[in-house]
């Protein structure tokens, strides 16, 4: 479901954005859209501002300069509780002193639905995150999934335009967080609401997302599918940070015919399509190869 | 596997095994260590709390017979105690001026620990400090300035009257319950400041970020995660002040007038100028009963918010 990103509607609109805090500048104008049902993710190594981004796309920060528009409507000013976005945070942050069915249910207070409606919705919210039948459960009797799933039932009840996670599942063993990243693509597809996931992990993001923007230091390094990313990296470092490569120096012979001529330093020369090409593959260029070579999946 | 099974070999060096052992020792080493630790509080508690207690506790059943005590068990300073008008109107008296006090202070103290929980920023420590400064002269004292402040002449009178707001001084200021109360609660207010603070800061920052994500507005956030998860504190501020005030014997002596006397004024009169010592007794063990009952009542009230970290 590799959507071309151009049908898409943008729902999230960021608009060179830059963020410091003190001397660290966490934001160094950042652009990207994202679109309406759209499995997103940003990718990075930790300190790099993805955790950044997605307070000032949620509304807990502001923008030093740039603009977020959130369905067409600017967000500068919005407090977090007005905006139509959700989070499932990184601790999770499960209401202790409630159960999980009040905890499911404390969004949607606000909306006034009546006992029954909201009751109906909760379990509604709790089947689809397989957690049925646990709502009187307290919250202090759930393993680390069953909380990230709470966490997940609490933001998607309210049907949000856009859901932001922020690495919901680094706090899990490898076996569940594996299962829970299958789980959340197809819950994702299920509800149709735009998922924007944090994460400092290839792997979970290749396997999940519809598009990946890696992030170095404040900035969007490149933004693209995750076949674009893995085939194609625009640098050596994002192609060393998306996964297990091979890098060979060489130097471009010639280009004719859809086909790139180059030649690698100790093997000779190679055709390649210029489609697996770098972009701006010309005669006389040095650069680097970079391959894929096996990995695991 | 053979049937007869050899025992199994002593791993050595890991000082588990417990048959190397003497039989006769009960307590391990450290258990011991932390016995004789405890020890002399142990014995000085029993010395000045528990046996005084006992001490009471006898005395009321017994008789005043002039110099000396009567010790037939009688129950008639128990009846006494709590048929008499003017006891009973000093106990409820207590209880309610405890109870005024108690609001007085929690609601008072809130804030403060509010501010500091949330917005003192680096200067949290110095906020604390500044919280305890009252402690450097003695409540005697504090007690001497509140009559300053609110008396005929007092500070209160002059600059009202000063203001022109006033034509004559003030008399409903001191010596009656009102004063006891504002001097109370001034004096308890850092006991209620400190837990209530201590369980604010405990809260979790995510917890109100999801709040707030979740649709809360700031005055529902309070309401529906910072309030209750501050209970804790809350209650421990208000037994901490309530317990002790009943029992407050300085303030209302010194100014409360005839209007502002407590409880614990009468058991110290049945204790020495009225000579009744078994009387006195009685009065203590039950407004000691009263005030535990009270206490027990309002931690089960707040049940819900006292479990264990849930
Ligand atoms: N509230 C804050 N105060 C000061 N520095 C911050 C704050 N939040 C983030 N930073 C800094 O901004 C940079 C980006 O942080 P963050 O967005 O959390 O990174 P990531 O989520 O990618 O690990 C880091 O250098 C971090 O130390
Ligand atoms: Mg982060």
């Amino acid at each position: 479901m590799n959507t071309a990103n151009g049908e898409r509607r943008a729902i999230v609109d960021i608009d060179r954005v830059a963020k410091s805090f003190g001397d660290v500048q966490a934001l160094r104008g950042v652009s990207a859209q994202i679109g309406e049902g759209e499995f997103f993710s940003l990718l990075g190594p930790s300190g790099c501002g993805k955790t950044t981004l997605l307070r000032l796309i949620a509304g807990f920060d502001e923008p030093d300069s740039g603009q977020i528009r959130i369905d067409g409507q600017p967000t500068a000013g919005v407090p977090a509780n007005l905006r139509p976005t959700n989070m499932v945070f990184q601790s999770y942050a499960i209401f202790p002193h409630l159960n999980v069915a009040q905890n499911v249910a404390y969004g949607l207070r606000r909306l006034k639905l009546g006992r029954e409606e909201t009751r109906r919705r909760v379990d509604e919210a709790l089947a689809m995150v397989d957690l049925a039948g646990y709502g009187e459960r307290g919250s202090s009797a759930l393993s680390g999934g069953q909380r990230q799933r709470v966490a997940l039932a609490r933001a998607l009840v309210l049907r949000p335009k856009v859901l932001l996670l922020d690495e919901p599942l680094s706090a899990l063993d490898k076996k569940l967080r594996e299962q829970m990243q299958v789980e959340l693509r197809r819950l994702q597809r299920a509800v149709g609401i735009t998922f924007v996931l944090v994460t400092h992990d290839q792997d979970e993001a290749l396997i999940m997302s519809d598009r990946i923007a890696v992030m170095f230091d404040g900035e969007i390094a490149q933004l693209a599918s995750p076949e674009t990313l893995y085939r194609r990296p625009v640098s050596r470092r994002v192609a060393s940070f998306i996964g297990v490569m091979n890098f060979f120096d060489a130097t471009v012979k010639g280009v004719s015919g859809g086909k790139v001529e180059i030649d690698i330093a100790g093997l000779g020369q190679v055709e390649i399509p210029q489609a697996q090409a770098p972009g701006g593959a010309a005669a006389g260029r040095r650069g680097r190869l970079a391959s894929a070579s096996a990995r695991k999946c | 596997m053979s049937a007869q099974g050899e025992p199994a070999p002593a791993r050595t060096g890991d000082g588990l095994t417990t048959a190397a052992k003497p039989v006769s020792s009960r307590f391990g080493h450290e258990a011991r260590g932390g016995l004789l630790m405890v020890s002399p509080p142990f014995v000085y508690a029993l010395l000045l709390l528990a046996a005084p207690l006992v001490m009471v506790v006898l005395i009321s059943f017994w008789t005043q017979d002039y110099l000396t005590l009567d010790r037939t068990f009688t129950l008639a300073n128990y009846r006494e105690a709590w048929t008499e008008e003017l006891y009973r109107l000093l106990m409820v008296r207590s209880l309610w001026i405890s109870l005024l006090v108690t609001a007085a202070t929690v609601l008072l103290a809130y804030p403060i620990a509010y501010f500091v929980a949330f917005h003192a920023g680096g200067s949290k420590a110095l906020w604390l400090f500044l919280i305890t400064v009252p402690f450097w002269t003695s409540y005697l004292l504090r007690v001497f300035l509140w009559k300053v402040i609110l008396g005929y002449n007092g500070v209160l009178n002059i600059g009202l009257a000063g203001l022109g707001l006033i034509d004559e001084p003030l008399t409903f200021l001191l010596y009656n319950a009102n004063a006891v109360v504002i001097t109370l609660a001034h004096a308890w207010a850092p006991f209620a400041i400190l837990p209530i603070y201590v369980a604010l800061s405990k809260i979790d920052r995510g917890l109100l970020e999801a709040a707030e994500d979740l649709g809360d507005g700031p005055l529902q956030r309070f309401l529906r995660v910072t309030l209750p998860l501050s209970m804790p504190g809350v209650v421990a501020a208000a037994l901490i002040v309530f317990i002790p005030t009943v029992g407050d014997y300085v303030t209302p002596r010194l100014v409360g007038g005839t209007d502002g006397l407590m409880i614990a004024n009468l058991i110290q009169v049945q204790f020495g100028k009225a000579n009744n010592a078994p009387l006195g007794a009685a009065l203590a063990v039950s407004a000691m009963a009263i005030v535990g009952s009270f206490a027990l009542l309002f931690m089960w009230l707040n049940r819900r918010y006292l479990r264990s970290p849930s």
